[in-house]
């Protein structure tokens, strides 16, 4: 029977690949934050094609709010969004046994100077992680190699 | 409060040559430490609005029954201090008695099924526990490596205290003889750790004359003895 051996740490349950089928049991919640800002972009691979069956899912800690989007076919993706600091944001894709966890940035230079992570991240990386774009109409790619590879997080 | 590290081993690298999709789509530069804030460690909260009674049973669909071996999966839901979770979001999908998932781009010569679509999903109780029948999944090819096959499996999706927490997985089979040879479930380099992947199979569980049962737990990443408290009710 199933037991648990109390002397032994418990780790976390390893993570694997969400696969490329997906949508049949993740699609009936996809859903966008909502609000009048659109960030969009597209996500690529190492030779800069467009990933077409990767998921998006998106943490809006200040207003409570996930979003969970599906790459198009061409790997575009557009998040509606209220006004932000920024995102946390996972990748989840067929290739990824795990998922990658980035951020988006509003591109508000002055907080963004002041900002310990984005700090804490190489300056010639930094750009990465913040959206292009002013007002509610902004641009953000996701590289997960080359040479404008996208910064992801470990915690 | 923050949530323990992950230990090295108990989760697969992001670039692991054996599973041939992971060369392109895999970060190579070094990871950035995050420090972890309320912005991580607070997540989505899903209620009983996004699950209804039916999704826990994948064995009829399209007015029909599903063809194969009828099963019952359940287990509990805890956290790293082995604190079971409630009212977490459990979403499964999975392939027919075929080895052959019900989606446009599975090109798997096998037959679909009209009566099993493979997707469920459902909330854990007040003491963590979910609980669902389905049919039990098909070996299938892949084309990975020659000759390559994924074993029987479960896909597994959870929501768990905080962003931090989010796992999806794959539950296998116990004896499955092709665990072995599978670069997925190799890619987890601690042998407990992997093994936590396998079910087992549950005599208790299991309902005389109808279906085997079998158990399988799960541990998310946290460890929070309070919950913030915008996540302690359901909405």
């Amino acid at each position: 029977m199933h037991t648990i051996d109390p002397n032994l740490k418990q780790f976390p349950t390893p993570s694997q690949t969400v696969g490329p089928f997906y949508a049949i049991g993740l699609d009936y919640l996809n859903r966008q934050i909502g609000g009048e800002y659109r960030i969009t972009g597209k996500l690529t691979d190492a030779d800069g094609a467009g990933i077409p069956d990767a998921l998006l899912e998106v943490w809006d800690s200040k207003n409570q709010a996930f979003a969970r989007i599906p790459t198009a076919a061409d790997g575009g993706f557009t998040i509606e969004s209220q006004a932000f600091d920024f995102l946390n944001v996972h990748v989840l894709m067929r290739g990824l046994l795990r998922h990658v966890h980035t951020r988006v940035y509003y591109p508000d230079a002055a907080k963004n100077n002041a900002d310990a992570v984005l700090n804490a991240v190489p300056a010639t990386r930094r750009a990465t992680l913040i959206a292009q774009g002013s007002g509610q109409h902004l641009t953000w790619d996701i590289h997960m190699q080359g040479a404008a590879e996208t910064v992801f997080f470990t915690t | 409060m923050t949530f323990p590290s992950l230990t090295l081993g108990t989760q697969p690298e992001y670039f692991h040559p054996a599973y041939g999709s992971s060369a392109k789509r895999s970060p190579r530069q070094a990871l950035i430490l995050l420090p972890q804030s309320e912005a991580e460690l607070s997540g989505p909260v899903f209620g009983a609005h996004e699950v209804s009674e039916t999704d826990s049973d994948l064995t009829h669909s399209m007015g029909g029954e599903a063809i194969g071996e009828r099963i019952i999966v359940h287990g509990t839901v805890r956290d790293e201090q082995g604190r079971p979770l409630p009212h977490i979001l459990v979403e499964v999908w999975q392939a027919n008695a075929t080895g052959r998932y019900k989606h446009q781009n599975d090109q798997h010569d096998a037959p679909l099924d009209p009566h099993f679509t493979g997707c469920g999903r459902m909330l854990t109780d007040a003491e963590g526990r979910y609980r669902f029948v389905t049919i039990k999944p098909g070996a299938y090819p892949w084309r990975n490596h020659h000759n390559a096959w994924r074993p029987a499996h479960i896909h597994f999706s959870l929501f768990g205290q905080g962003f931090l927490s989010r796992l999806v997985t794959q539950m296998y089979f116990p004896g499955d003889p092709l665990l072995p040879f599978d670069p997925i479930f190799n890619c987890v380099t601690n042998e407990r750790a992997k093994q936590s992947m396998v079910c087992q199979f549950d005599w208790a569980a299991t309902k005389p004359e109808w279906a085997l049962g079998y158990h399988f737990d799960i541990i998310l990443r946290g460890n929070n003895a309070t919950p913030f408290e915008h996540q302690m009710g359901a909405h």
